[in-house]
């Protein structure tokens, strides 16, 4: 990684709110599957790190609970990210990470689209459409330098 | 209405498929994918399958170890030229003894088969592209090839009659990855599909290769294009889930030609978008379109079918007729879920056995439908 001037030297960082959730009768019975549903694709992301900190996309609000869209039925989740400035040139990286995250642990079965949260990001177009261009997602995963780079994100995120 | 028939599966690909390419006489199929591989296949007794409408008892998804159909080998497997993802693969149109496969790993390799030899041996390596090609397409003559890639450029490339190619231009207009290439079937005019929105036309001037037409419409990625048999209309297909047909517009006797005409290349020929299949059509980026011409005594104003492969896991059919100077598109099958819950990456329809259709999908699988009404 390239140790000389961070893209954003002082981030916010706030306080995680651990959310309780009460177990139902069906998320005890083995015999009925449960739906993907927000809370679990949050599980997934929230603790991925940011490429430049050692703070969690959680930790930087970089990921948000309200902002994660899942249609179990359809097999379709939307993730809106809010990269910390916005001329933040990891935002690509970051909306890299998060896919490979879900790649591996969704079923095959889910679309997913992300995107960078409207209006957070002057270029948000063009990271946008980068993110969801799936020849262009699978050419750079073919990048050992990058899949490093993505799989140290990643490394905290289990 | 109609319908498609599955008839017949292959397995073997180890990760997804990208694309498929019939040979001239439609008896064998080239596949490529993500295992750097491309594979080449064919019926156990072509006449047979093709004469025969016959659907496979294909094993349902998820029944345990999915094998090829029995009406279909795999012949041969050509594995050790490129160290990506194969994402292009095309047979030579006028002999079928040769195939080009373009990769991720930014080259173009020509394969050619000695008559009685059972494998392709590499003849050439084409180098240039500075990062991932993306699309291979021989011209009808078999004298030219072109690539493209992520590098915004296309390559055109001239046979030198001896197995290997030179670079005879490099065009660098778009302004974004280039998608795919396509040449027209009769007119030696090559198309190309951009990640900026576009379609371009290329033409050799006397001096070089250049734009003639710039072709906009589409509001994000077009992915891929296919020209009528005739060569009269493009349809293309696009991130922003329409798919348009174009048209040359006539040129008025002024404008052809010109006493300064070779100076400097001019677009001298406009393209106008004739008819779009809306948005609400596919629910997700469409990467796949192939054209099938009408059936010999079709009435005219029947040209034929449009078959696309889309992101939202299915394979449609479009019947499409000219009515006066219109174009009617109508949406006559949908198969969902044509490669189980997976894209659907690639739709060709056989140029030699009308309304056999090859498809490749996300699940590294290749099917065979045959087009019923």
């Amino acid at each position: 990684m390239n140790i000389t001037q961070k893209i954003n030297d002082a981030p916010l960082v706030y306080a995680v709110v651990p959310q309780a959730r009460e177990a139902s009768a069906s998320d005890m019975d083995d015999s009925v599957c449960d739906p993907i549903d927000t809370e679990e694709v949050y599980e997934l992301i929230r603790g991925i790190n940011d490429p430049e900190h050692p703070l969690t996309l959680e930790q930087l609000r970089v990921t948000n609970r309200e902002h994660i869209f899942v249609d179990d039925g359809a097999s379709r989740v939307l993730i809106e990210f809010t990269p910390t400035i916005p001329h933040c040139s990891m935002a690509t990286l970051i909306g890299l990470c998060i896919r490979v995250r879900l790649l591996r642990s969704l079923p095959e079965r889910f679309k997913v689209d992300i995107r960078v949260r409207l209006g957070t990001h002057q270029s948000e177009d063009d990271v946008n459409k980068q993110l969801n261009d799936k020849e262009r997602v699978a050419a750079a995963l073919e990048n050992t330098y990058l899949l490093d780079v993505v799989n140290q994100c990643l490394a905290t995120a289990a | 209405m109609a319908r498609l028939a599955l008839s017949a599966e292959l397995v073997g690909h180890e990760g997804r498929a990208w694309q498929a390419s019939w040979d001239r006489s439609g008896e064998q199929l080239a596949t490529c994918s993500g295992d750097r591989s491309a594979r080449i296949w064919t019926p156990v007794a072509a006449a047979r399958f093709f004469s025969s409408a016959q659907e496979a008892a294909v094993a349902e998804l998820g029944d345990g170890e999915r094998r090829t159909s029995e009406s279909w080998q795999c012949i041969e497997i050509i594995d050790n030229a490129h160290k990506r993802t194969v994402r292009s693969v095309a047979f030579e149109p006028t002999q079928g003894r040769a195939l080009a496969t373009a990769s991720f790993d930014g080259t173009t390799a020509i394969w050619e088969k000695e008559p009685g030899a059972d494998a392709h041996e590499c003849v050439a390596t084409l180098e240039g592209h500075e990062n991932e090609a993306k699309s291979v397409a021989w011209s009808p003559s078999g004298q030219l090839l072109a690539t493209c890639g992520r590098d915004k450029s296309v390559w055109i490339w001239e046979s030198n009659g001896e197995g290997d190619f030179d670079c005879i231009s490099v065009l660098m207009e778009h302004t974004q990855d280039v998608k795919m290439v396509l040449w027209h079937p009769v007119d030696e005019l090559l198309a190309s599909f951009s990640y900026d929105n576009t379609i371009r036309i290329w033409k050799d001037d006397g001096d070089d290769w250049c734009t003639v037409a710039t072709l906009a419409g589409h509001t994000s990625t077009v992915w891929a294009g296919a020209f009528s048999p005739d060569g009269r209309y493009l349809a293309s297909v696009s991130d922003d889930r329409t798919l348009r047909i174009w048209t040359r517009r006539p040129e008025r006797a002024e404008e052809a030609g010109g006493a300064d005409a070779g100076f400097y290349c001019q677009p001298s020929m406009a393209y106008d978008c004739i008819a779009t299949v809306p948005d609400s059509a596919h629910s997700r980026a469409i990467y796949s379109v192939s054209w099938c011409g009408p059936a010999d005594g079709a009435p005219a104003g029947e040209l034929g079918y449009l078959a696309t492969g889309c992101g939202d896991n299915a394979v449609r059919v479009f019947k499409v007729t000219a009515v006066g100077e219109r174009l009617e598109v109508a949406l006559v099958h949908t198969q969902e879920n044509a490669h189980g819950l997976s894209d659907v990456n690639c739709v060709q329809w056989n140029p030699a056995h009308p309304g056999w259709l090859a498809t490749c999908g996300d699940d590294g699988t290749v099917r065979i439908w045959h087009l019923e009404s």
